[in-house]
């Protein structure tokens, strides 16, 4: 079943296409902060830009400097290598500087059809939650402008509820792979995380709905150490959650920021849809800065205790400075509560998968 | 008395003015204001700093701080503290700079005082957020972000107005913070200081269009700390009036910090404060700076008239901050600007820094570099380092590149 998930990641440029030669429009985009509900509501298919495992886009094609994020040079290489030449209109919501940079160098040297950058609040309050609803207005005027038909409030509740469905499945699969953690393993739950990033919304619920309903729901395995894994980059976070696996460790719960992002939370469905979706994006990522520390270490811990994880491996990018940060910030946050962690800094290289393995296996051990 | 003399008797004293401006004074009188039971602002740049003024706030600006304590090369105990906690060099040098300050609460003139609000600003990069979010979470006192959404075009209406509801809110946070309300006139006089300040830094850099500049960058990195810090104040805009009068007689005498300038170069990038003394590798050699987005885009009136509007003071300020980020615009934008700039300063070559620390500032400026040098057929020269901390910078190696740089100019000139 799991392996349907792994092929859709694989062949998700082949699904694209398929997608245009129906007659369909596609929005590559980049990447939380983009309502993917007003996309789907203007029927163009949602796929996101995403790293892909191969070095050669980071040295040769990114055109970035090399203090800049992998993920970023990654994603830059496959667009300057075409990956994405399917892609009607890119679409890129601010969460980082570096990913409003890159999105000046694309629209600069035109290398999508169509480019839009929702530019959003940072802080929660009343104005805010106004201003970013009044943005993911705009977008949808835009996106309006594009496929040129108008979108309406019902559409756009209608993919609410559409995301919700999928968003419910996922909150099962996680509860089920919390109480059993041999039902799932982490990679495996990243390859379902990514599928639901590039495929038809409807299709994925569809998969994950017979996954769900496959797996065992009572402890199948026993006197594995238990992990939760904290992590954005998914080779880096299916790399360490293989290694910890073959380590004898299991994971039984994450915090992705693809996965908490649509999962944990539906999106309500008020009166007022623009300002029922900013209500949704503002401030349930945990990402730096948009997301208190403490917030994000009671989750953690909440996580843990519920699905008797025993320690926390929390990975950073490489050069990415407001994840460097964070991470140190944690840190101490989890000495302070004496949550056992292993802090990685790594670049999504074969060689720190390699430096990468001796570190999880000392860290499984040390919790057997 | 000759006339000439007393002229020279009149001439303000501009040291002693950039003296009572400077941020060893503006130590002291923070350190003084406190002791007086005066409010404390740890306080990111590029928040309207007329605010405090008006209100009698006293601000600590930890980049500002982090600048200068690299620059006199008194920051190892800041950084060194930074990586104990386990801050990644990879963390810009400001923030970890400007932690390491907060922490051992004290900077390069001694020790500071305990401050009572932080206020964050969100656009300047995306670490500032995180940053003020550690402070607020660390040291648990009332803080408030002004929200400044990321721009992909134009300046338009609805960001005007969301900023200046954001100044109004700071001012509401300030207020309730302090126990102390706004008075509107001070903070209208403090427009008014403000916009002479403004008007006469741009002028200012105006004067550098004339051959040779009478203005060295090196200089101006420090003059530039007032209008960055005290826009509201009375004595930063009688300094500023003073700078351009001093400014314009070295123009009008043909005096430059170049000897016999041969090259007029623009400098992308924040100044690299540990290694200022490139700048006068360069004047030293005939190559003058005359234009660089950090002293001539980012701060000052960047309002469409040029001039704030005190009778608004809240929309005037809005617009100054909301325009005056210029890492904010499109790169188209930033290209149009700085292409103009080649022309009207009579440009011949581009010094990018690709800072480390500045993301915003390194990513696409290679394009900026190579649209000019295509358009224009000017040289450029790209080095790399880190704008605070000096570790892993290389001199002789960038020293190096500069001579062979100059080498390119001089044959571009012949």
């Amino acid at each position: 079943m799991i392996e349907q998930f792994r092929e859709k990641v694989q062949k998700r440029h082949d699904i694209a296409r398929d997608w245009k030669k129906k007659g369909g429009k596609v929005a590559a985009y980049f990447y939380t902060l983009v309502p993917r509900e007003i996309v789907h509501a203007s029927g163009m298919l949602p796929v996101q830009l995403m790293e892909e495992k191969d070095g050669s886009y980071l040295e040769q094609e990114s055109k970035l400097q090399n203090f800049v994020c992998g993920l970023a040079r990654n994603v830059s290489g496959q667009i300057y290598r075409k990956v994405y030449d399917y892609a009607d209109l890119c679409v890129v919501g601010v969460v980082c500087d570096t990913n409003r940079r890159v999105f000046d160098i694309w629209d600069y040297k035109k290398l999508f059809p169509k480019m839009i950058l929702l530019g959003l609040v940072q802080t929660r309050n009343e104005g805010s939650l106004q201003y970013m609803a009044q943005a993911f207005d705009r977008f949808r005027d835009q996106m309006s402008a594009i496929v040129g038909k108008e979108i309406t409030d019902d559409m756009v509740m209608s993919s609410i509820k559409t995301y919700n469905e999928n968003r419910a499945q996922f909150r099962e699969l996680y509860r089920i792979r919390g109480k059993n953690p041999a039902a799932i393993s982490g990679s495996d739950v990243m390859a379902v995380v990514q599928a639901s990033l590039i495929m038809p919304v409807e299709e994925h619920t569809a998969m994950l709905k017979k996954l769900v309903a496959s797996l065992p729901q009572t402890p199948t395995g026993n006197g594995k150490v238990k992990l939760m894994l904290s992590a954005y980059n998914f080779n880096i976070a299916a790399d360490v959650a293989k290694i910890a696996e073959r380590m004898g460790a299991s994971v039984t719960a994450d915090d992705l920021v693809h996965g908490v992002r649509y999962s944990f939370n539906d999106i309500k469905t008020g009166p007022d849809v623009m300002l029922s979706l900013a209500d949704g994006y503002l401030f349930e990522i945990p990402s730096p800065g948009l997301y208190s520390f403490e917030r994000k270490v009671d989750f953690i811990q909440k996580s843990m205790k519920e699905t008797g994880a025993k320690g926390l491996i929390y990975v950073v990018q490489s050069m990415c400075d407001a994840f460097a940060m964070e991470s140190a910030v944690l840190n101490e946050k989890f000495e302070e509560r004496q949550i056992p962690f292993l802090h990685l800094e790594v670049e999504d290289t074969p060689a720190s998968v390699e430096h990468m393995n001796t570190r999880i296996q000392s860290f499984v051990e040390s919790l057997s | 008395m000759a006339e000439e003399e007393k002229k020279q008797e009149e001439k303000p004293d501009l040291k002693a003015m950039l003296k009572k401006l400077s941020a060893g004074s503006a130590y002291r009188k923070m350190v003084a204001a406190s002791e007086e039971g005066k409010p404390i602002v740890f306080a990111s740049a590029a928040v309207p700093v007329e605010v405090f003024f008006a209100m009698d706030l006293y601000p600590i600006f930890p980049e500002s701080l982090a600048a200068i304590s690299s620059g006199i090369k008194k920051a190892d105990e800041f950084f060194q503290i930074a990586k104990e906690r386990g801050y990644s060099p990879s963390i810009c040098s400001y923030t970890r700079c400007g932690l390491g300050i907060r922490w051992l609460s004290k900077c390069a003139f001694g020790p500071i005082p305990e401050p009572d609000i932080y206020m964050g600003e969100t656009n300047l990069c995306g670490l500032h957020v995180t940053w003020w979010r550690y402070l607020e979470d660390y040291y648990k006192k009332p803080t408030f972000f002004l929200d400044h959404p990321a721009l992909s075009g134009e300046v338009e209406e609805y960001h005007i107005q969301f900023y200046m509801d954001q100044i109004k809110a700071m001012v509401k946070f300030l207020e309730e913070s302090t126990g102390t309300k706004l008075d509107y006139d001070r903070l209208v006089e403090a427009v008014k200081y403000s916009d002479v300040a403004g008007m006469y830094w741009k002028q200012v850099m105006e004067l550098r269009k004339i051959k040779p500049s009478p203005s060295s960058f090196r200089d101006l990195a420090g003059q530039i700390l007032p209008i960055v810090t005290f826009p509201g104040s009375p004595d930063a805009a009688e300094f500023y009036r003073a700078l351009y009068d001093y400014y314009k007689e070295r123009a009008d005498q043909g005096t430059s910090a170049a000897q016999n300038e041969r090259h007029r170069l623009m400098w992308l990038g924040i100044p690299i404060w540990h290694a200022l003394h490139m700048i006068n590798y360069f004047e030293e050699q005939g190559v003058s700076f005359v234009y660089e987005p950090y002293t001539s885009l980012s701060w000052g009136n960047k309002v469409p008239s040029g001039r704030l509007d005190p009778s608004q003071p809240y929309r005037t300020l809005a617009e100054k901050y909301y325009m005056m980020m210029f890492g904010n615009y499109p790169l188209k934008k930033k290209i149009d600007v700085l292409s103009k700039a080649v022309e009207d300063y009579s440009i011949d070559g581009v010094v990018m820094f690709n800072n480390r620390s500045c993301r915003p500032q390194a990513i696409g400026q290679d394009i900026i570099g190579d649209t000019l040098k295509e358009k224009y057929g000017i040289s450029t020269l790209t080095f790399e380092g880190d704008m605070g901390d000096p570790e892993s910078f290389d001199w002789g190696d960038t020293k190096n590149r500069i001579d062979a740089f100059i080498h390119v100019l001089d044959g571009q000139k012949n």
